[in-house]
């Protein structure tokens, strides 16, 4: 048995040695595969880990806050009150979104390092305020702390503001920071840390954002609210969502286009494993006539598999590490902006993940080995092939009702699909849907053709030709498929965001400008001839169903507002909001409250007011992107009705395009401080920005997807032209000419990627329909309208083209040397 | 028809050195047909690739029809090729998705010279008119012999070239497709060249050639 499979292996091996390039094709897909996938994994295994130290020091990331009742910051002089008053676990917090004088966005926390209970009493760790003291030892705080102060800047923040040691960052209105040090707290995410004194006097205010502290028992909790209670509030921050539920959809999906990478350079070992064994056919089949038992041929070829295997996952382990160290800063780029979540721009090398990857090699090379293999096996030398068209019709036929059933199954299963990775369990069902209907779609579409076709010879031969080159390209242009699938749905998905992200951003960023809350009065404002509309929200908070509830007061001739914001309410429902009810306020409510808090238009939910508890009717939806709170729309008279200390939010300001600048001066001449207003088109435009960058990760992924799919097409190419070399030869010994020869051995290739196309737009779609109310229903509680830009995907095609044509270009470029070299063995054939 | 002057032409094997043709000289007239026998190995395919611009000669001149084949070009082989010369291969060489029909009318179309009259006479001829619409993996082998002899035959060439055309058939069927050959070539009045180690078949054609250690004798 041992001799067998050795002199069984030699045999199968020497096949590599004539055919090296098939060995390359085994290595690059599994390669590929893994490495796409381990790079995923990695990331993924990074981020949670950030997660982990962020929790560790983070704790709950101070779980109480406390805020002022009318304006939106706290007066330094409560702090001092809070402080005098026992409650010593107080501290003050600045958190600041500024533009830097390049109009790069800064973000700026100041707090008062000597408040911090670990510096107070030492009674308390660190754990329970919102930095690390731990890592403030040493004789870096009292720098930090005295004029002229320091800014710790973190690594990756200085890399992208370019800052060095020592230098000050300006800002847009042209004030400096303290000298940048460059050092990071753990959980200091993208934010330069200051000292409260130096923040104080930077932004020239006795204000601060909020108060934080760690959490207070009943008794203080009754103390604060008889002593401050009227002027301050005491909020828990704890029923906010934590980072690793936040961020888990955005981990499946890492995840599943990880694997999808691996399923489609399984596709390319498939092809290399198939067409290895299809060409060594005759020797398996001699070695079983001589007398090899098919225990060896099996055990030989597992021996050769554990060899690829082993040789892909090692490789392709390598391959993740400049990979994901690549991915790694859009990656933190996307938690940060999408989630606020800090996470390192550098990759950490994980072992158990070399062992995942060979698992995955392991079995994506049995899977491509299994079905060529007990063919091979199970026919004898003296038996033709018993492959026809008949049995590849009723192949076709099969795979085409499987694809019907996944999508019956998919449509079955969509209003029970509850979680996350039930919601990819339903777009694994469309991807091989797709996969499954491919063959049965290019042999309809190649059909169709040479019925048109029939009275032109040439055609209808190009079109015979599909037949042939198909079952060798089929599982490359399957990988295309799933790879094109995936691409439309993600560009779809994205488009959609970022539409819905300009739309929501003008809507809410629909004035010109904005100026913060309590610095200017409607009378002041009413008096400027350069104003069209000035508008200010009230906000009230409450708690429904375990998560923040803001009402907002909404002034109903306010432009950021109006009836076309509404999703599902019936005609007349913003006149009936307006109006209001007998006995009932009518209320617009976001989207959260629908998916997440189980309402629908025309229920009813009850609400502690000012006037005790009262019903109130939705009468509508509204989109609420990105929110993780709850949200009701109800006018302003009626809010301050029911709330009268609700706060008030900063004034939105519309002025006519051709007063801009006058505005700019107006608010200047008003006495208001560079800090105290914003120009809301700037904040339009760095937010697109910001989102851009944070989409360059699945930008990044389809564009390797489509690489390890181009390589599939490639090495398939190489497979079929080899295979069919002596027929490419007889087309030219009777006088084919090589433009001819060209047309007809390329047109296949083009009729199979406009199919899988025409498949891919459809499933597409329905893939970004799903990702979009299911996946993100199930994350998040919102969604938004589709949208599919027929730009992006017409760009999408042109490149898949040109990387099919490419492709064959290169898979071509010495067909004209091996074909006449064909020639001369033609009649020897 | 053709006409080969003081052709010389070698190849190295495994290390040895076969000699195909030296200074070999030969001529075959229009509408006459021959049989070109010898030993494995002689060099018979290699001899037969030449006249049919598929391989070159060493040195020494190459003519089909008075055209000096051997100082063209690839693309002025291929054309010449396309409209001059038919081919017949021991394996037939069908286009697997094409039907009998359309292989047998190929060479014809890629010459432009395809008639429809003439193709359903030379299918009748042969006896596959009943099997114009079925595929390469449809036909028995000497029903796609008989599909390229069609093939070979309906651009009515000057020349016909087989090697082998019968040694993958049996014997009678072997018999029945050399007669259909020798007839329809015959009748299309194209030089005829059969490549065989067969006596039997080198019986239905006019003269007999033995080519070995690169000289061609007249066959007994």
């Amino acid at each position: 048995m041992m001799r067998a499979t050795l002199v069984t292996l030699a045999t199968t091996l020497a096949f590599y040695r004539q055919n090296p390039l098939q060995a390359l094709f085994v290595v690059v897909g599994l390669v590929l595969g893994c490495g796409l996938y381990t790079s995923v994994a990695q990331i993924n295994a990074s981020a949670k880990a950030s997660y982990a130290e962020a929790d560790q020091i983070l704790g709950v990331s101070a779980p109480w806050r406390i805020t002022d009742r009318v304006n939106t910051n706290v007066a330094i002089t409560d702090y001092i009150r809070l402080r005098r008053a026992g409650f010593t676990r107080v501290y003050p917090v600045i958190e600041k979104r500024l533009a830097s004088a390049e109009g790069a966005l800064i973000s700026i926390i100041a707090t008062d390092l000597l408040a911090l209970t670990s510096f107070g009493s030492g009674v308390d760790s660190g754990r329970d305020s919102g930095v690390d003291t731990g890592s403030f030892g040493g004789d870096g705080w009292s720098r930090l702390t005295q004029p002229p102060y320091e800014a710790w800047v973190p690594p990756q923040t200085a890399e992208r503001l370019a800052v060095t040691e020592g230098q000050q960052i300006r800002l847009r209105e042209g004030k400096l920071l303290p000298p940048a040090i460059i050092r990071s707290q753990p959980q200091q995410r993208d934010q330069i840390f200051i000292d409260m004194g130096a923040a104080l006097s930077l932004f020239e205010t006795d204000r601060v954002s909020y108060l934080a502290t760690s959490p207070l028992t009943e008794t203080e909790q009754q103390k604060f609210v008889e002593q401050f209670g009227d002027r301050l509030a005491l909020s828990n921050q704890s029923q906010t969502l934590d980072l690793s539920q936040l961020t888990g959809s955005l981990h499946t999906n890492l995840t599943a286009l990880g694997l999808l990478s691996f399923v489609v350079g399984t596709f390319i070992v498939f092809n290399a494993v198939n067409f290895s064994l299809h060409a060594r056919q005759q020797n398996l089949r001699v070695l079983q006539d001589l007398g090899a038992v098919r225990a060896a041929i099996f055990t030989a070829i597992a021996i050769e598999s554990l060899f690829w295997a082993v040789a892909g996952a090692l490789l392709g382990t390598l391959l993740a590490q400049p990979l994901s160290a690549a991915l790694m800063p859009a990656v933190a780029a996307t938690m940060q902006n999408i989630y606020g979540a800090s996470v390192s721009s550098l990759p950490v090398f994980n072992t158990g993940l070399f062992w995942e990857a060979l698992l995955l090699a392991l079995a994506g090379l049995l899977l491509a080995l299994v079905l060529p293999l007990v063919r091979a096996s199970a026919t004898h030398s003296d038996e033709p092939d018993s492959r026809n068209e008949a049995l590849f019709s009723r192949h076709n036929v099969v795979l085409a009702g499987v694809g019907v059933a996944l999508l019956a199954l998919a449509y079955a299963c969509y209003p029970i699909a509850s979680s996350v990775v039930q919601g990819f369990a339903l777009l694994s069902l469309v991807l091989f849907a797709g996969v499954a209907l491919l063959p049965m779609v290019v042999v309809l579409v190649s059909a169709l053709g040479r019925s048109l076709t029939r009275q032109h010879w040439l055609a209808r031969w190009a079109f015979a030709d599909v037949s042939l080159q198909f079952p060798h390209l089929r599982l490359a242009m399957m990988a295309l498929l799933l790879t094109l699938i995936a691409s439309i749905g993600v560009t779809a998905l994205v488009g959609s965001f970022r539409l819905a992200l300009t739309d929501w951003l003008e809507t809410r960023l629909s004035a010109d400008f904005y100026v913060t809350a309590g610095v200017i009065d409607a009378e002041v404002l009413a008096g400027q001839v350069w104003i069209q509309a000035a508008h200010r929200r009230l906000v009230a908070e409450r708690s429904f169903a375990g998560r923040t509830l803001t009402v907002v007061g909404i002034d109903a001739d306010a432009p950021d507002f109006g009836p076309d914001d509404i999703v599902d309410g019936d005609p007349e429902a913003f006149a009936r909001w307006l109006l209001g009810g007998v006995g009932v306020d009518r209320v617009f409510a976001n989207e959260q409250l629908r998916y997440l808090g189980g309402l629908e238009v025309g229920d009813t939910l009850e609400l502690e007011t000012d006037l005790g508890i009262r019903p109130f009717e939705v009468v509508g939806f509204f989109h609420d992107y990105g929110n993780v709170n709850f949200s009701l729309h109800l006018p302003s008279g009626r809010l301050e009705q029911l709330y009268a200390n609700a706060k008030p939010q900063g004034w939105g300001i519309w002025v006519e395009q051709s007063q801009r600048a006058a505005a700019e001066l107006g608010l200047s001449q008003l006495g208001l401080e560079p800090t105290q207003w914003v120009s809301q088109r700037d904040v339009l435009a760095l937010s697109l920005t910001i989102f851009d960058r944070t989409f360059a990760i699945t930008r990044a992924l389809n564009a390797l997807t489509l690489l390890v799919a181009a390589v599939a097409i490639f090495s398939s190419l190489l497979a079929v032209y080899q295979l069919r070399r002596p027929e490419y030869a007889l087309w030219r010994s009777l006088g084919m000419s090589w433009f001819g020869f060209f047309m007809v051995s390329g047109f296949p290739i083009v009729l199979m990627t406009v199919a899988a196309m025409a498949l891919a737009l459809p499933l597409g779609i329905v893939l970004s329909w799903l990702l979009i109310h299911k996946i993100n229903v199930i994350s998040f509680g919102w969604t938004m309208p589709v949208i599919v830009a027929p730009e992006p995907i017409a760009f999408l095609f042109v490149v898949v083209a040109a990387v099919v044509l490419t492709a064959f270009i290169l898979a071509s470029l010495r067909q004209q040397v091996e074909v006449n070299k064909a020639l001369k063995n033609l009649a020897g054939e | 028809m053709f006409e080969l002057k003081h052709v010389n032409k070698s190849f190295r094997d495994r290390g040895d050195v076969i000699q195909v043709a030296q200074d070999l000289c030969w001529h075959l007239g229009s509408g006459e047909s021959a049989a070109l026998m010898g030993e494995s190995g002689a060099g018979k395919t290699t001899l037969m690739n030449m006249i049919a611009g598929l391989d070159k000669a060493d040195s020494g001149e190459v003519l089909v029809d008075g055209v000096h084949i051997d100082r063209l070009g690839q693309a002025e082989l291929t054309a010449f090729r396309r409209n001059h010369i038919g081919l017949i291969f021991q394996k037939f060489h069908l286009i697997p998705s094409l039907s009998a029909w359309d292989n047998g009318a190929l060479q014809a179309r890629l010459a432009g010279v395809f008639d429809s009259d003439f193709a359903n006479h030379l299918f009748d001829v042969l006896g596959i008119d009943h099997l114009a619409h079925r595929r390469p993996s449809q036909l028995s082998g000497g029903q796609q012999q008989r599909v390229a002899i069609a093939r070979a035959l309906m651009h009515q060439p000057q020349l016909v070239l087989a090697d082998e055309p019968t040694g993958n058939l049996d014997e009678a069927t072997s018999a029945a497709v050399i007669e259909l050959l020798v007839s329809a070539a015959s009748d299309a009045g194209a030089t005829l060249l059969v490549v065989t180690h067969s006596a039997s078949i080198a019986g239905y054609l006019s003269h007999s050639y033995r080519l070995g250690s690169g000289t061609l004798t007249p066959a007994a």
